[in-house]
């Protein structure tokens, strides 16, 4: 029944890559700007998770900028504070949905040219596999479980209004 | 799926309640009963449904055993955003896709464009 302590295999940075048809400049004006015409908001957004679909998804084009979903009463949620803006080549996030800004965890979003298009790799740090200290680990931990509480909640929430 | 299972013990007010008092650190039962509106076998059935959900994890400690939050609780904040961004990456996909699709007919126009020009002056 006892689990160890530490698994750092699931504590790893998450990693994905993809490759679109369309030039870094394109990609990265839709993968942002145009993210409320892709994303999946039905499933994924906080309005999803109370059995409603969002008013909008948007993304304020610049460092310091903000993803925010606007829910139906127009209310608004942030997702993300943007940490690094390059056009065309590279965009940093603190992803905190469902959790305070300061229990973010760290995505980055890297655009490379190749011959069909552009690369995508998506890299989402901050589970605790690089935690230095076990101070920080526990840290890390901590806001984690904040994270997933949140979560949890609001899919409760979302079962109460089904019942 | 545990996602789900956590979702479902984590319904219960109590159960919440306990998770919170967990957070602080590793607990006895009756340490963690201590002021919480239910009996003694209760919250050891409570423990049981959160054990199970695997939210929650027991370890013998001399005559006590002590309970503490299962560090899974990470795992399960990964293997969702691994969901998470499988999703939305392959909606972006789509996305892309039909933008390519869309620059493509506008270059193709472009060029008929282009082509019929000189006639039309002729």
């Amino acid at each position: 029944m006892t689990k160890p302590q530490n698994q750092p295999d699931a504590l790893e940075p998450l990693r994905k890559t993809l490759t679109v048809p369309l030039r870094p400049k394109d990609a990265f004006h839709l993968f942002t700007e145009r993210m409320g015409e892709w994303w999946p908001l039905d499933s994924h957004s906080l309005s999803a998770a109370e059995g409603n679909l969002p008013r909008k998804l948007s993304v304020e084009p610049r460092e310091g900028g903000q993803i925010i979903e606007t829910k139906p009463d127009g209310s608004k949620a942030p997702w993300a504070r943007i940490t690094c803006w390059q056009p065309g080549a590279k965009f940093a996030l603190n992803w905190h949905v469902g959790a305070d800004e300061e229990e973010a965890t760290q995505v980055s979003v890297v655009f490379l040219p190749v011959d069909t298009g552009t690369q995508i790799e998506l890299t989402h740090t901050g589970f605790g596999a690089e935690a230095e200290t076990a101070s920080a680990a526990q840290d890390r931990y901590a806001k984690g479980w904040d994270h997933i509480l949140g979560l949890y909640l609001a899919k409760v929430k979302a079962y109460a209004l089904t019942l | 799926m545990s996602y789900e299972s956590a979702i479902a013990a984590l319904a219960d007010p109590t159960r919440r309640q306990m998770i919170e008092r967990l957070r602080a650190g590793p607990l006895a039962v009756g340490a963690l009963a201590a002021g919480l509106p239910v009996s003694r076998p209760a919250v050891s059935q409570h423990l049981k449904v959160l054990a199970s959900a695997g939210l929650v994890q027991v370890a013998p400690c001399g005559t006590k055993r002590l309970y503490s939050l299962a560090p899974d609780g990470m795992r399960e904040l990964r293997a969702y955003l691994d969901t998470l961004w499988d999703d939305a990456l392959a909606s972006f996909a789509r996305a892309a896709q039909t933008e390519a699709t869309v620059q493509d007919l506008q270059a193709k126009e472009a060029d008929r464009d282009q082509a019929t020009k000189p006639t039309r002056r002729s």
